[in-house]
């Protein structure tokens, strides 16, 4: 096993260059400057070009992307951020563990909701209950993000006043503030996920619930929850692993939109933002680290596979 | 037309006497202390006020920094780290005596060489620099007197200093010198130091307890003047989504927001705890043309499509039913508000317009109209724009793109025919940014005409209110004349603040003023 994660991880590395130099070439691609954004654009043509040289952006391209792969390599260093004055590695560190702990606990929220109502629907399969579960689950899956972001500001925060209607409280100034300033973007973000993993609990459980060593254990008198919990959902884990992994990437792009409409700190806003204002080190900096961590999901997904079910070897 | 501008300019000086001596009869029950956030909706790349000439910069820069010169409440300069200046006869020296006594945030005391060195770094880097190529020196006379020497004499010198947008800041000279452009170290003379700045996050500012008021006024007036600061702390918090300001508003979470939609500032001023300030005049939705770029090059094409456009409609769809029509270049309340050019603006005929089109040899081919997605008053007149041209016969492409990369575009001078965006011009301020945008050294919509840079480069030549406004509209007149721009009418939008949040100053400004504020 641990050959195989070291493999894995050997492996990744062509994988990020590549990614790492698709986000150069597409950026620089797409029109822009951030030197109008710096200086305005109000500014004259010739401070633009005095804040460009500055930059280092009147380089020709292939030396630019030379010296971010010459730096990352020997030093380490993702550069620094035009706009926020600082090394790149500060800003994601000071960023990436925020939107972790909102991926990590949206994904909680989802697992244990869309496992729960996805068995619920599998085992009531054909009923009102089935078809109402089902419906609910279509209608998470149809609703865009920032939408249900707003409305459930609008609603929990402005006419309850049961949340905060944005901004982050670190867990440092009492859990329960914290909570309180995760509480919406973690159920905004967990409602998609949430809904397509109760959707495919539904259809793994259903699968399984049709086999002979069922029957066999209602047969033998085993009780229906524990011929599900212990036969059923245990052998239909699988696939759920399988979307729940995936989910945790989507949820790294759905962080984008909410920590936008929460005004949170995390890296979808900082990727934004860099994005928009042309932030060429920042992008580079976040893509490479939202390409890790997708990839480092995948592998522990791989890994988990090998833990629920026997059968698979990495060996 | 100019002597009607001065006679109800002296009114509102006098209102403002009146007003400014009640404020500080008032604020004298004011006590100091307390937290105020308001909410912005952009982030500043950088808080050097020297460099960058957008708002978002100067909205905390008026909080941090002092000039020699600023604007009061009409746009008229006053001094504020100058005690007096003085032009010699000839026009090429221009001498300013220094008040005394005034530290900074870092506890040094102002000296003429730190008015130097600020003046030094602004002429080698600041983003108005070209606008003082003249200055050929700035000389430290004594400890508390600088000179500014000309090759060229510069009447509009003061006004150019004063100008609130990337003006020479004035900061220690050990801040200055050598510190570069967008990177220097945040310390002014202000009533409010700077205590964080996190750029996706917040700006924090603090009281600076040993703040020098400028007491020969009786109290605050636009940027300048008596400024004295209450808030213990200003926070300027980065609330990009419109609904979540309108939303933090509504819970009392922020104390003021900017950029509030006019939709959501008049169903918000229903609520008895806010206090919504509908603002007519926030900007001005402007077309440009590509002059390098056929067939937005041809006068005619350009006619056709002013006479195409139907603005009182325009207008009404880009600001939400807050809007207003006019063909000045400065907002109607300035004192440079001048109406030349009623007779072609918003004179919608289609027919002349499909004539023209007709006489210069147009056959229908595309035309490229870029506006940028981020501003929905631009969005709104886009879409209108483009309808009302088709309905001439104009083909138009509309592209959308987000700022940054519509700006790229914009830089391409074979990519587009029409740009659509929007100009803020402070309403206290002087039309001086226009003479820059029109002189054909700016290349700005590759526009560049022989007969334009004389009037623009005679606005800078002119001292007098009389003969500035003359000049400004000289430049007006041709714009519209030859529609080398459209400005295409001002669009509104609301402030919105908690009513319990009281200020000496006009809570409708453009850009908010937290010194003289505070909370009841």
């Amino acid at each position: 096993m641990f050959r195989y994660v070291l493999a894995r991880a050997v492996q990744m590395l062509p994988l990020l260059a590549v990614i790492s130099f698709l986000s150069f070439v597409l950026i620089h691609l797409v029109p822009g400057d951030p030197a109008v954004i710096m200086a305005g654009m109000q500014a004259p043509d010739s401070v633009i070009e005095q804040v460009r040289q500055e930059m280092g952006l009147d380089r020709p391209f292939h030396t630019q992307v030379l010296d971010w792969y010459q730096a990352l390599v020997i030093r380490g260093d993702l550069g620094r951020s035009y706009f926020f004055h600082a090394p790149v590695t500060q800003a994601l560190a000071e960023r990436l563990p925020f939107t972790l702990t909102l991926a990590a606990l949206s994904m909680l929220v989802a697992t244990i909701v869309g496992v729960t109502l996805g068995s619920i629907a599998a085992s009531a399969a054909g009923t009102f209950l089935d078809r109402a579960i089902l419906v609910m689950s279509l209608v998470g899956i149809a609703m865009p993000g920032f939408w249900v972001g707003l409305v459930m500001m609008f609603y929990f925060a402005v006419d309850l006043g049961w949340f905060p209607t944005g901004g982050y409280t670190p867990p440092i100034e009492g859990v329960v503030p914290w909570l309180r300033s995760l509480a919406l973007p973690v159920f905004s973000l967990a409602l998609l996920e949430s809904a397509l993993i109760t959707r495919m609990t539904r259809a793994s459980l259903l699968d399984v619930l049709g086999e002979d060593y069922i029957r066999t254990a209602h047969a033998k008198g085993v009780g229906h929850r524990r011929v599900l919990t212990r036969h059923g959902l245990r052998n239909s884990l699988i696939p759920i692993i399988t979307i729940v992994g995936t989910s945790f990437g989507n949820m790294i792009g759905g962080a984008v939109i909410i920590e936008m409409v929460f005004s949170l700190p995390g890296i979808g806003r900082l990727v934004t933002m860099a994005i928009l204002s042309r932030d060429y080190p920042l992008i580079q900096g976040t893509m490479l680290v939202i390409g890790i961590i997708y990839v480092v999901v995948n592998l522990i997904v791989d890994v988990l596979y090998v833990a629920v079910d026997p059968r698979i070897s990495y060996a | 037309m100019a002597k009607l501008q001065r006679s109800g300019k002296q009114k509102v000086y006098l209102l403002l006497a009146i007003a400014a001596a009640l404020g500080t009869a008032f604020s004298t029950a004011q006590s100091v202390g307390g937290n105020v956030r308001i909410a912005v909706n952009q982030r500043p790349p950088s808080l050097d006020w020297q460099f960058t000439t957008l708002e978002s910069v100067r909205r905390v820069a008026i909080h941090v920094y002092e000039n020699l010169l600023t604007v009061d409440e009409e746009g008229q300069v006053i001094p504020q780290l100058a005690e007096d200046f003085s032009v010699s006869d000839d026009g090429l020296t221009y001498t300013f005596t220094l008040r005394q006594g005034v530290p900074f945030h870092d506890g040094s005391v102002m000296t003429a060489e730190d008015v130097k060195s600020s003046l030094d770094r602004w002429l080698e880097l600041g983003a108005r620099r070209a606008e003082l190529a003249v200055v050929e020196e700035v000389v430290v006379v004594d400890d508390h007197t600088v000179q500014l020497r000309l090759s060229a004499a510069l009447p509009a010198l003061p006004n150019v200093l004063a100008y609130p947008m990337a003006p020479p800041a004035i900061m220690p000279a050990a801040v200055a010198e050598g510190a570069a452009g967008g990177e220097v170290e945040v310390v002014g003379t202000g009533p409010y130091s700077l205590d964080s700045w996190v750029p996706d996050e917040y700006v924090r500012l603090v009281r600076f307890a040993d703040y020098a008021a400028d007491e020969r006024f009786d109290g605050p007036t636009g940027f300048g003047g008596k400024r004295t600061a209450y808030f213990e702390v200003v926070e300027l918090a980065l609330v990009e989504e419109p609904g979540a300001r309108v939303a933090g508003l509504r819970t009392g979470e922020l104390d003021g927001a900017i950029a509030i939609s006019p939709p959501n500032g008049r169903a918000l001023a229903n609520e008895a705890s806010l206090r919504m300030v509908e603002r007519p005049q926030a900007g001005k939705a402007w077309t440009m043309f590509n002059h390098a770029k056929w067939p937005s090059n041809d006068v005619r094409f350009r006619q056709a499509v002013l006479a195409a456009l139907d603005l009182q409609r325009v207008m009404a769809i880009a600001g939400d039913g807050s809007f207003s029509t006019d063909s000045g270049l400065m907002f109607a309340g300035n004192a440079y508000f001048s109406t030349v050019g009623e007779d072609v603006y918003n004179q919608p005929d289609p027919e002349r317009a499909r004539e023209l089109l007709a006489e210069m040899g147009y056959a229908g081919e595309e035309i490229v109209y870029v506006v940028p997605s981020d501003s929905a008053p631009s969005v709104k007149a886009g879409i209108e724009v483009e309808q009302q041209l088709e309905a001439v016969g104009i083909n138009v492409r509309l592209d959308q793109y987000d700022f940054g990369t519509a700006l790229g575009v914009r830089g391409d001078e074979d990519a587009w025919n029409l740009f659509q965006s929007s100009l803020v011009v402070e309403p206290t301020a002087d039309p001086l940014p226009y003479a820059s945008f029109f002189d054909s050294t700016r290349r700005w919509g590759f526009y560049g005409d022989e007969q334009m840079d004389v009037y623009a480069r005679s606005l800078n030549m002119q001292a007098t209110f009389e003969e500035r406004f003359a000049a400004l509209e000289s430049m007006q007149r041709y714009m519209w004349e030859t529609v080398a721009f459209l400005p295409l009418g001002n669009y509104g939008e609301y402030i919105g603040y908690q009513a319990s949040i009281q200020s000496d100053l006009d809570l409708g400004f453009a850009i908010p003023r937290m010194w003289n504020t505070w909370r009841d």
